[in-house]
C-alpha cells in the first residue's frame, strides 16, 4: 500500500504530541498571562497531535500522497552502524584510527576492489583532515591512543 | 552621501589583508561546494562555524557570507556539464543547461551563468546596502507581537516553499519547533525534555541536525543505488554567449536579478526557491516556450541570476529583523550569535564595521567568482572527474568533524546519526526536512516572542490581531495556509462542470 507510510507517520508523530503534551504538563503549563515552561511545548504538542490526526485521516481516506519504495537496504544499513561504532569508539581510539577504519568500510561498501586504494586514500583523507583541523585551524580532535605520538 | 562614506569604511575594513584572504577562502570553497555534489551550503558553513569562533566577528561573517553565495556561482557547473544539480538551487539549470551541453554549447551555458550570477549579486548588494537601513528603522519600532507574527509568517512560507504537501510541512515544523525547545528554557531554567540526560542540557544544536538530516541523509539515499556519474565531453572554447545569446538573455538576466532579490528578502525564501520562480516566470512570459527544456539560454540565464541575487538579499531580514529566513542564513545568525552579538534592528547602528565590511566584502567577492568561474572555469571541470564513491566519504568524514566540533563531543557524532536515519526514513514518506531545522531556530524566537507579548497583553491572545503590523503578517501566514485548499476546491468544482 502506498499509504502506509503516510499512516505510520501519523500514528507515529500522534504519539510523540501526546508525550511532549504529558510531559510538558509535568513542567507547569501556568497561565497565558504568566506562561510557565510547560505552556509553548504543551500547545506546540497539540498542534502536533491534530496536524497528525489529519495526516491520517487523509491518507485513509485515500488522497494521493506520493511516497517512494525502499530500494537496497544494505549499503545504507553498514553506514548507519558503522557511524554508531565511530561514536562509541571516537575517544579511546583517537580521530585518526577511527576515521582510517570507517573510511575503509564506506570505500569498501563502494565497491572500492585493490586493497592499495582502499588503505591509501582513507590514510590520506584521515591524517589530511587531522592536520587541517586539529594543527592549521585549532579544531581540536580526539587524540585516543595515538595522543602523544602525534 | 551618508551611503558613499560607510561604503568606503566598509571597504577599508574588507580589504584589510585577513579579510581579503577570509573572502577569497570563501569564494573557493563555496565554488567548490558549489561544484560537487551532495555537499550544500549550509554542510560547508556547519563544518566551519568551529574554525570562526576564533576570528573577529566581521571576517567570520565575510568567509561564511562568502561559501553560500560562491556556491551560486559553481552549482551551475555541475548542472551543466552532469546533468546533476551541484547544490539544491541550481537543479532547475540542468534542464537547459544540459541540454545547451549536448548541443556543444556548455561553454557560453557556463558563461551566461556566471556572468548571471555576478550581475544579479551586484543588484542586489545594492539593495542590501539601500533598502537594509530603512527596513531596521521599521524593524525597531516592532514589538514582541509583530516578531510573534513575523517569525510565524516565516515558518509557514519556508513550509508553503517547501514543495511538499502542506500538511507534511506543518508536522515538520512542529518537530523542529520541539526539538528546540529541548534543554534549558531561557525564560525559567527549567530543564525540559531532557531525560536526566547531562548532554541534553545544553539542548540539541541544530547544526548537529542539519548536518544529520540534509548530509548524512543524502548519502544514505544515494548509497541505497550509487548513481554512476559521467562529465560531458566537449570542449570549453568559446565561454562567453554570442551577440544572439545575449539579445535572447539580457531581458531575463534583469527580471532574474530583480525577483531573485525579491524572493531572498521574504522570510522563508532564498537562493532555492528563486530558481525556481525565475525559471517558471521565463518560460510563462516567453513567447516561445517550446524552447525551454531543450537548450534555451534564458533558462540558464534567469534561475543562475536569480539565485545568487537570492543568497545575497537573503542577508536583509537577518541584519534588520534578526530573522534568518534559510539554513545558511540561520547559520550565519548563529555565528553572530557565539560572538555575542545579537542580530536585529540594531545590528546597522552598533556594527557599522561588520555592516558595511560585509556589504564591501561582496563586492570584492562577487569579482572574485567573476574570474573564478570564468577565465578559470577549467579547474572546477576537472574537480568533476574525481569519482563519486570518494566524494561520498569525504562527505561522511566532513559531517563527522562537523558534528563533533559543535561542542567537542562524540555524543554529537551519535546524535547526528539518529538524525541520518531521520532524514533518510522523512525523504522515503516525503516529508520536506528543511521546515524542520529552520523551526528549531525561529521556534525559540517565537516562544520568547510570544511570552512577552502574552505578558504585556496579561493573557489576552487577541494581543495579536490588535496591531495592525501584526494582524498584516498573520493574514499573508493565513492566506499561504489557505492556497492549497482553495486550490483543491477549484479543481473539484471544474470538474464536477
Amino acid at each position: 500500500m502506498k499509504k502506509r507510510g503516510d499512516i505510520v507517520a501519523g500514528f507515529f508523530g500522534s504519539f510523540i504530541g501526546v508525550a511532549v503534551m504529558i510531559g510538558a504538563n509535568r513542567l507547569h503549563l501556568g497561565t497565558p498571562s504568566e506562561p510557565q515552561p510547560g505552556f509553548f511545548p504543551f500547545a506546540a504538542g497539540i498542534i502536533l497531535v491534530v496536524l497528525c490526526v489529519i495526516l491520517l485521516l487523509q491518507a485513509l481516506c485515500g488522497r494521493d500522497q506520493r511516497t517512494e519504495s525502499f530500494g537496497e537496504l544494505w549499503r545504507p544499513a553498514i553506514l548507519a552502524a558503522g557511524l554508531f561504532v565511530y561514536a562509541v569508539v571516537l575517544d579511546s581510539l583517537g580521530y585518526i584510527i577511527a576515521t582510517i577504519i570507517l573510511s575503509v568500510v564506506v570505500l569498501r561498501v563502494l565497491d572500492t576492489k585493490t586493497w592499495l586504494k582502499l588503505v591509501g586514500i582513507s590514510l590520506v583523507l584521515s591524517l589530511g583532515t587531522y592536520f587541517l583541523f586539529d594543527r592549521l585551524l585549532d579544531v581540536s580532535l580526539p587524540g585516543g591512543i595515538l595522543t602523544g605520538l602525534m | 552621501m551618508d551611503v558613499l562614506g560607510n561604503l568606503a569604511s566598509g571597504f577599508a575594513i574588507a580589504l584589510t589583508p585577513w579579510n581579503l584572504l577570509y573572502g577569497l577562502l570563501g569564494a573557493i570553497l563555496g565554488t567548490a561546494v558549489g561544484v560537487l555534489p551532495g555537499l550544500g551550503p549550509p554542510a560547508t558553513i556547519a563544518l566551519l562555524l568551529p574554525v570562526t569562533y576564533k576570528i573577529s566577528p566581521v571576517s567570520a561573517v565575510i568567509m561564511l557570507a562568502g561559501i553560500y553565495y560562491g556556491a551560486m556561482f559553481g552549482g551551475s557547473t555541475t548542472s551543466i556539464l552532469l546533468n546533476i544539480p551541484g547544490e539544491p538551487a541550481s537543479v532547475v539549470t540542468c534542464l537547459d543547461g544540459y541540454q545547451m551541453a549536448r548541443q556543444g554549447r556548455a561553454g557560453p551555458a557556463l558563461g551566461a551563468s556566471a556572468i548571471g550570477s555576478f550581475f544579479g549579486g551586484v543588484v542586489s548588494i545594492f539593495a542590501l546596502m539601500l533598502i537594509a537601513p530603512s527596513l531596521a528603522a521599521v524593524g525597531l519600532k516592532f514589538g514582541p507581537p509583530e516578531y510573534t507574527s513575523l517569525v510565524i509568517l516565516g515558518l509557514m512560507m519556508a513550509v508553503y516553499l517547501s514543495e511538499e504537501s502542506v500538511i507534511k510541512g506543518l508536522i515538520m515544523m512542529m518537530i523542529g519547533i520541539l526539538l528546540g525547545t529541548v534543554g534549558i528554557d531561557p525564560a525559567f531554567g527549567a530543564e525540559r525534555f531532557t531525560f536526566g540526560l547531562p548532554r541534553l542540557t545544553s539542548g540539541i544544536d541544530f547544526v548537529v541536525v542539519g548536518m544529520g538530516l540534509f548530509g548524512i541523509g543524502e548519502v544514505l539515499i544515494n548509497l541505497e543505488a550509487p548513481e554512476v556519474r559521467e562529465v560531458f565531453k566537449t570542449s570549453l572554447k568559446g565561454i562567453l554567449p554570442n551577440l544572439d545569446d545575449w539579445r535572447r538573455s539580457w531581458a531575463s538576466m534583469i527580471r532574474g536579478s530583480v525577483l531573485g532579490a525579491l524572493i531572498g528578502v521574504l522570510p522563508g525564501g532564498g537562493a532555492v526557491i528563486s530558481s525556481f520562480v525565475a525559471y517558471a516566470l521565463e518560460k510563462r512570459i516567453s513567447k516561445h516556450p517550446e524552447r525551454f527544456g531543450k537548450g534555451a539560454i534564458e533558462g540558464v540565464m534567469a534561475p543562475e541570476t536569480a539565485n545568487n541575487a537570492a543568497a545575497t538579499s537573503s542577508f536583509i531580514p537577518l541584519m534588520t529583523l534578526g530573522i534568518p529566513g534559510n539554513l545558511s542564513i540561520a547559520l550565519i545568525f548563529v555565528a553572530l550569535m557565539i560572538h555575542g552579538i545579537r542580530p536585529g534592528p540594531m545590528l546597522i547602528q552598533e556594527h557599522p564595521d561588520l555592516f558595511w565590511g560585509v556589504i564591501a566584502s561582496m563586492f570584492i567577492g562577487n569579482a572574485i567568482l567573476l574570474a573564478l568561474n570564468l577565465p578559470l572555469i577549467g579547474m572546477w571541470v576537472k574537480l568533476l572527474s574525481v569519482p563519486y564513491r570518494y566524494l561520498v566519504v569525504v562527505i561522511v568524514v566532513i559531517c563527522v568533524i562537523g558534528a563533533y566540533s559543535v561542542n567537542y563531543t562524540a555524543f554529537d557524532v551519535g546524535a547526528m546519526m539518529v538524525f541520518g536515519i531521520f532524514g533518510y526514513l522523512i525523504r522515503k514518506a516525503r516529508f520536506p526536512a528543511a521546515p524542520l531545522v529552520l523551526a528549531m531556530i525561529l521556534g525559540q524566537i517565537l516562544e520568547r516572542s510570544m511570552q512577552q507579548s502574552l505578558m504585556m497583553a496579561g493573557g489576552d491572545f487577541m494581543i495579536f490581531l490588535r496591531r495592525p503590523i501584526s494582524v498584516g503578517l498573520l493574514s499573508v501566514a493565513g492566506l499561504l495556509m489557505l492556497t492549497p485548499v482553495a486550490r483543491r476546491l477549484w479543481k473539484k468544482r471544474h470538474r464536477f462542470q
